[in-house]
């Protein structure tokens, strides 16, 4: 976090601390982003990633006491999303198929390249296992190394080394067939 | 007149025979695969199903929508097939089975309906793959894929209209294997069978124990 | 297929819950908040209440019901009997699909990854439709 940022937010949960719900509403700002995508990218669906979001900074609102930092804050918030994303993945019953309300946000021009690999790896990345999935999503999303990772899921750090390595070949396996599925639609 | 009489029910029987023969009352796209099974004594593995209408309907049955997502897309899969019939052997050595084997289900292929969408053929290690479709119309009726190597000659004939995305799609689910890859060297040997009928290995065990 | 942890951080990168999300957080915020000001009513279930009035009444209903539910009880049990027999052999029926469609589904990716794979030289004769 950029000291700028942290000064930032060190002010407004003083400022919280003393009951300004405004303070709150900026806290919300600066950290919705990345509630929000932990919960998209690991839920490949808006509303329950939405849904989930509101309830994060709800449970934050009733616990800001305990917020000791701003580093505090952004550990807590990740903690208690990736939590929620866990258990909210095992509700929701395994699906394969995007429904339509739940297609990808218009993303608009993709910065990077290939748009149509940058769907398919998405697509790829929500159907691995529940703790890959997160690893990776913590990893190239929170930009996160292995011993973060491993706090927040609770994990020894070399399984989470070996499981970032093996996620990765999966995840080329799963494009090849992905790949595979559509020469078969193209054919069939 | 009194002849005929007579000996009603053995032309009864021929007519039966002949009429049973004609392609029109076989059940459509079911290949005849008996003339493979003298290839179960020289396997090392062999998978022998026969999954008849009656059979797909008990199983699909027994598959709940509400206990398991897959076992819905299976049931969903299977709902309308009229048969499954596969025979898969695999050989500790090359050359096991002869060219007029293949060449005998290919032949059932040429019929009407039938039309090869995929064939892959590699000469240098004499690899032969083939997926056909039978279609009725726009629908498909049937699918055959006949893989014929060195050391495995596999056919698979799915009767009735199969919906290749779903099938495909079962990779990683209901017990199906999610890796795509060559198939690994030294595979445990397993034991598969019919309903009735022992496998070739178990067949080889009987014969050594004789011995 | 190819890809780098270059496209894989693009593929992940944040994406904002659009205009409104906070908004709508402070408005659950303070639904909560005044939901906690509210007292809790107490609940009280109909059989304890039932008991406190016709305490011989509930005591007969109670062994009626223990008696209805032991016969249908038994009745079930038998039903269960059956009902397993049948599953044995939807089972067995379910296992050989599992196998068969194990079988198709790994030599229909078999083929087809070998037809997507294999260079293209004079050997090799592909065929699509």
């Amino acid at each position: 976090m950029d000291q700028g940022r942290q000064l930032r937010m060190q002010d407004a949960l003083k400022r919280c601390a003393q009951g300004d719900s405004m303070a709150f509403a900026e806290i919300v700002q600066e950290y919705q982003a990345m509630v929000f995508s932990i919960g998209w990218h690991y839920l490949q669906d808006r509303n329950l990633a939405e849904d989930v979001g509101q309830e994060v900074f709800l449970e934050l609102y009733q616990k800001m006491a305990t917020i000791e930092s701003a580093a505090h804050l952004t550990y807590w918030l990740r903690r208690v999303t990736v939590n929620r994303c866990i258990d909210q993945g095992r509700r929701k019953k395994h699906r394969r198929e995007l429904a339509l309300e739940d297609a990808p946000e218009p993303a608009g021009r993709e910065p990077h390249g290939d748009p149509l690999l940058m769907g398919r790896l998405r697509e790829t990345v929500a159907s691995l296992p529940e703790r890959q999935r997160m690893m990776v999503v913590l990893r190239y999303q929170e930009e996160l190394g292995p011993a973060e990772i491993a706090e927040l899921l609770e994990m020894p750090v070399n399984t989470v080394k070996s499981s970032l390595h093996r996620t990765l070949e999966e995840l080329r396996k799963k494009l090849s067939r992905k790949l595979l599925g559509e020469i078969r639609y193209a054919l069939f | 007149m009194m002849t005929v009489l007579k000996h009603w029910p053995r032309i009864f029987l021929a007519l039966a025979l002949t009429f049973a023969t004609l392609p029109g009352f076989a059940q459509p796209g079911k290949l005849e695969l008996k003339n493979l099974d003298k290839l179960s004594d020289k396997a090392s593995e062999v998978n022998d199903v026969t999954l008849d209408q009656s059979l797909l309907q008990l199983a699909s049955a027994f598959l709940s929508k509400e206990r398991d997502p897959d076992e819905a897309e299976v049931k969903d899969l299977i709902k309308n097939l009229k048969g499954i019939y596969i025979k898969s052997f695999e050989f500790d050595k090359p050359n096991q089975y002869s060219q007029a084997d293949v060449e005998g289900i290919r032949a059932q292929l040429t019929g009407p309906g039938w039309q090869r969408i995929v064939q892959n053929i590699e000469k240098k290690s004499g690899e032969l793959n083939e997926i056909y479709l039978l279609k009725q119309g726009e629908q498909v009726a049937g699918m055959t894929i006949l893989v014929a190597e060195p050391n495995e000659l596999t056919v698979v004939n799915i009767v009735g209209p199969i919906d290749m995305q779903k099938l495909g799609e079962l990779s990683g689910h209901f017990g199906i294997p999610d890796d795509i890859g060559d198939k690994p060297k030294n595979k445990p040997k397993l034991k598969q069978r019919t309903e009735g009928t022992t496998s070739s290995t178990e067949k080889k065990e009987a014969r050594d124990q004789k011995k | 297929m190819h890809f780098s942890e270059y496209d894989l951080r693009a593929a992940l990168k944040r994406k904002d819950p659009g205009a409104g999300f906070t908004q709508r957080v402070m408005a659950r915020v303070n639904q909560a908040e005044s939901k906690a000001e509210q007292p809790e009513r107490k609940r009280t279930w109909w059989w304890s209440r039932m008991w406190s009035l016709h305490p011989v009444l509930a005591g007969a209903l109670a062994v009626l019901l223990v008696v209805a539910a032991a016969s249908m009880g038994f009745v079930r049990y038998q039903q269960a009997a059956q009902q397993r027999q049948e599953a044995q052999k939807a089972r067995a029926a379910e296992q050989q699909v599992r196998l068969a469609l194990r079988i198709t589904n790994t030599k229909m990716n078999q083929v087809l990854q070998r037809v997507n794979t294999q260079p293209r030289d004079n050997s090799i004769r592909r065929e699509t439709l």
